[in-house]
């Protein structure tokens, strides 16, 4: 309550803050699934869980473990 | 046909033939629910946002019911659109269509309330929201149906009752005004005041303008008294109004500026009685018609003082461009030239004719509500008066807003026959068109037969700046063209035909003046003198003394984007006049004081401040403002505990002047000084700053009372222009009168004074303080004087004595 007051009790060039703020979650809202979908395929690049995939060893390096 | 939602999430509403309905059932419930929070918000910011009230759109509470009206035709219409969209294209998904336009355009409308976000981030976030919801929604479609239908009842009897209650309570408050009335005395006239906004005098063809631009006040005027010397008690209208309407100078009520409004109504914000109530309890019924819709109407507290008031929503147009989506409407789609061309093709032009309230552009919101011309205050005015005698007479105050800026009176008026290059020539126009309304108003009471039992009382608020010393429009100033206003009293067989009274009289004399001179007991004293003396025995000369003054602006946005004016305003600091039957005294907080010859000089061309002839005058009229302030006739006479402060001749005084009761502070300190000494002198308020605190004044007088010129105001010295400097800051050649230190700070007064004589004997000097505001001080307000001696020029035996006692 109080951050909403200051939000509207604030000087007039908080509004250029509070508008691009309000933007930019507005844009976020209209492309969300996109947004989601980004989000998630960045994770996944960055922290491989273990239901993904193991990529296939090369098979000169699984012999050379076996040696 | 009853309607249905359908329950289950395994049947789709949208194939039955009740869910073919849905897309109403959804614009009603979000219409309504849009419109009511809304009207609310709409109401509820402009009282929060009031130090903007000068730049934003207004409503009352007829918006309550309009907005959710506006919105539910809105959502209506795209339901239908979209219900023949999906009739032309079978696969359109309607329900989440629905769906994304109602809560972008409620959340839209929501986020422009408040008008803390910019258009394009309120769009930006109403879209996200509404597609985030509507991508959802098609799974949701039964959970959202049912709380739609269930709650959409109630909200219908909530519109439909706010719909009833809100204009059924006006009229049933009138109604019981109106039956709770005495009656009036056998004699009673009806009064009608008809204030023309923003009319200066000089522009009126009675006045001995050379345009005849006002033939029917003219005829007013030659059948009854007309003041050629009228003086507005400020320069801009909602204080003229409150003067007008009470007869208080705007620093008696600490109305010079659109006050602080509660949230809801409580209270007055007009404390003083209004002269329309005075009348009520002498058997009047009351109204006002408002063409100001800015600063004259109900909200602002002129409410109290009649009976019946119209202000707003005098249309459907003015009620639709004061909703968010009308306001939205105007600013984007009524100026495409498609629209301009299809609005002359259907002879609706006048539809462009625009007022000046407006949002201002710190706000973003460039959108005009329709203006109320005089024609329409005629209509009203008549309407409300009947066809024929009441049981009790009226009293009426119109204001008529057609010569104000923009100028030229309505498009489709025809333009007279002078030139239309000029701004003056657009001027005229309106005043012209002005008359033309008062004229047909005038023939229309007298084919009712109420021509000749009605007092008409002609008075301009304040006058207009048409580029004098570089300034256009008006309030920023007090120049003799924006304070001299026309004043006519009219009611053949009564009041005397044909005088023409030259005595300067403030226009703020108009309450006293029917309060005493119409039947009936009088309730309430009004401040000031009855000008109805002055017509039973016009005196010859035209002696008088009026005051007006103008506030710090610190408030309307819109003026700070301006360049720089030429000369001191108001956006500098607060200014006050005193005028005379031939002076006119400007004193400005900041920046010094002007003197004007304004019988030989009514433009205020040439400044006499510095001129010889001046100096005496200065020091009159400072210190018959000063009594003013001060409550009016101050008593001077007596020293009562006159302690010596400084028995040891010290060149440091330092006094403490606590007041133990509340009082207006008005006190008188003697200083014993020798010729030639330079003495320091400084007042500061000691407990606060801001609001509460003494926003004194220094004057120093001789013995018989008159302000000494022998003073120096490094701050304020001989009136620099904004923005320079003191051209002469050594010189002791001002009036020894000072307010502030320094911009910003109200509280802190200094002042250096030459001593003024020869010899050895030292010279009595009566320092004086006061209030600017001429308010009563709090009990526990207490502040210090302090006088120093120059140090290059010490003179041993500088005595400050106590307090002097007053009235």
């Amino acid at each position: 309550m109080q951050v909403l007051l200051a939000y509207y009790g604030g000087p007039d060039q908080i509004m250029t803050v509070t508008s691009g703020f309000a933007g930019v979650v507005g844009l976020l809202l209209i492309f969300w699934n996109k947004v989601v979908a980004a989000f998630f395929r960045v994770v996944r690049i960055f922290r491989p869980t273990a239901s993904d995939p193991v990529p296939a060893k090369d098979e000169n390096e699984t012999l050379k473990e076996t040696s | 046909m009853g309607l249905h939602l359908t329950g289950t999430r395994h049947s789709s509403t949208s194939e039955t033939s009740s869910g073919r309905l849905v897309p109403l059932l959804l614009a009603a419930w979000f219409g309504i629910a849009a419109g009511l929070v809304e009207g609310l918000g709409l109401l509820l910011f402009q009282r929060i946002d009031w130090r903007q009230w000068g730049v934003t759109i207004h409503v009352s509470t007829p918006i309550l019911w309009i907005s959710p009206l506006v919105d539910l035709a809105v959502f209506l219409s795209i339901a239908a659109g979209l219900m023949l969209g999906s009739r032309l294209w079978r696969g359109l998904p309607v329900f989440q269509a629905a769906v994304f336009f109602f809560v972008s355009l409620t959340v839209y409308d929501w986020l422009l309330v408040p008008r803390r976000l910019y258009h394009s981030a309120c769009f930006l976030l109403a879209v996200g929201l509404g597609t985030f919801l509507s991508q959802r929604a098609k799974r949701y479609e039964a959970p959202i149906a049912g709380p739609v239908r269930r709650s959409l009842p109630v909200l219908v009897t909530i519109f439909v009752a706010v719909l009833i209650a809100v204009p059924c309570s006006r009229r049933f408050q009138e109604h019981r005004a109106l039956a709770a009335l005495p009656a009036a005395k056998p004699g009673s006239p009806n009064v009608l005041v008809i204030i023309v906004d923003t009319l200066r005098a000089d522009h009126v063809s009675a006045y001995g303008y050379s345009r005849e631009t006002t033939p029917n006040i003219d005829r007013l005027a030659r059948e009854g008294v007309l003041f050629e010397n009228a003086v507005s008690a400020t320069s801009w209208t909602f204080p003229a109004h409150v003067s007008l309407l009470t007869g208080s100078y705007p620093f008696e009520d600490g109305l010079g500026r659109v006050p602080p409004m509660p949230l809801w109504n409580g209270g007055r914000l007009i404390k003083s009685p209004m002269i329309g109530e005075e009348l009520e309890r002498r058997g009047y019924r009351t109204a006002a018609f408002s063409a100001n819709r800015v600063y004259f109407d109900r909200d602002l507290g002129f409410g109290p003082g009649f009976i019946h008031f119209e202000d707003y929503f005098f249309s459907p147009a003015d009620m639709v461009s004061r909703t968010v989506f009308g306001r939205e409407f105007v600013r984007w789609i009524l100026p495409h030239n498609v629209v301009l061309r299809l609005l002359a093709w259907l002879h609706v032009g006048g539809a462009l004719d625009f007022d000046a309230e407006r949002s201002g552009e710190a706000w973003m919101v460039k959108s005009h509500p329709p203006r109320k011309r005089g024609e329409e205050i005629d209509r009203e005015v008549l309407h409300w008066i009947g066809n024929s005698p009441q049981a009790h007479p009226f009293f009426a105050v119109l204001n008529y807003f057609d010569v104000h800026f923009p100028y030229g009176g309505p498009p489709s008026y025809s333009k007279p026959a002078w030139g239309q290059d000029q701004r003056g020539d657009r001027y005229d126009d309106g005043v012209k068109y002005v008359d033309d309304c008062i004229g047909r108003l005038m023939a229309e009471l007298t084919r009712r037969g109420m021509g000749q039992n009605t007092l008409v009382v002609i008075v301009g608020d304040h006058g207009e700046m048409l580029g004098e010393h570089g300034l256009t429009g008006h309030g920023k100033s007090l120049y003799w063209p924006l304070i001299h206003v026309p004043l006519i009293f009219w009611y053949p067989g009564h009041i005397p035909a044909g005088v023409r009274v030259a005595r300067v009289v403030s226009s703020s004399f108009l309450p006293v003046t029917l309060s005493s001179w119409l039947p009936g007991k009088v309730q309430w004293r009004f401040p000031g003198d009855s000008l109805a003396n002055l017509w039973a025995s016009p005196l010859p000369d035209r002696d008088g003394t009026a005051l007006a003054e103008l506030s710090y602006n610190a408030l309307d946005l819109d003026l700070k984007h301006e360049e720089q004016f030429p000369v001191p305003t108001d956006l500098q600091g607060a200014m006050r006049s005193v005028i005379s039957g031939r002076w006119h005294l400007i004193m400005h907080k900041q920046l010094g004081n002007q003197l004007y010859d304004w019988q030989s000089d009514p433009s205020e061309a040439h400044n006499l401040i510095n001129a010889p002839q001046g100096e005496e005058i200065v020091g009159k009229l400072t210190n018959d403002l000063l009594d003013l302030l001060a409550g009016r006739q101050m008593e001077k006479e007596g020293i009562e505990q006159a302690v010596n402060l400084n028995p040891n001749g010290r060149t440091h005084i330092e006094y403490v002047r606590s007041l133990t009761e509340p009082a207006r502070v008005n006190d008188y300190y003697l200083l014993h000084a020798s010729p030639g000494a330079a003495v320091t002198l400084e007042v500061h308020d000691l407990k606060s700053e801001g609001a509460g605190a003494l926003d004194s004044v220094l004057a120093v007088e001789d013995a018989q009372g008159r302000i000494l010129l022998t003073c120096r105001n490094t701050e304020d010295d001989h009136l620099p222009l904004p923005g320079t400097s003191d051209a002469t800051p050594e010189a002791f050649d001002d009036a020894c009168v000072n307010d502030d230190i320094r911009p910003g700070v109200q509280s802190a007064s200094r002042l250096q004074v030459r001593v003024p004589g020869r010899g050895e004997a030292p010279a009595d000097l009566y320092i004086r303080v006061s209030d600017w505001n001429g308010r009563f001080a709090a009990a526990g307000t207490s502040y210090q004087i302090t006088a120093d001696e120059a140090v290059e020029a010490p003179v041993a035996g500088t005595t400050l004595m106590g307090q002097k006692k007053l009235n």
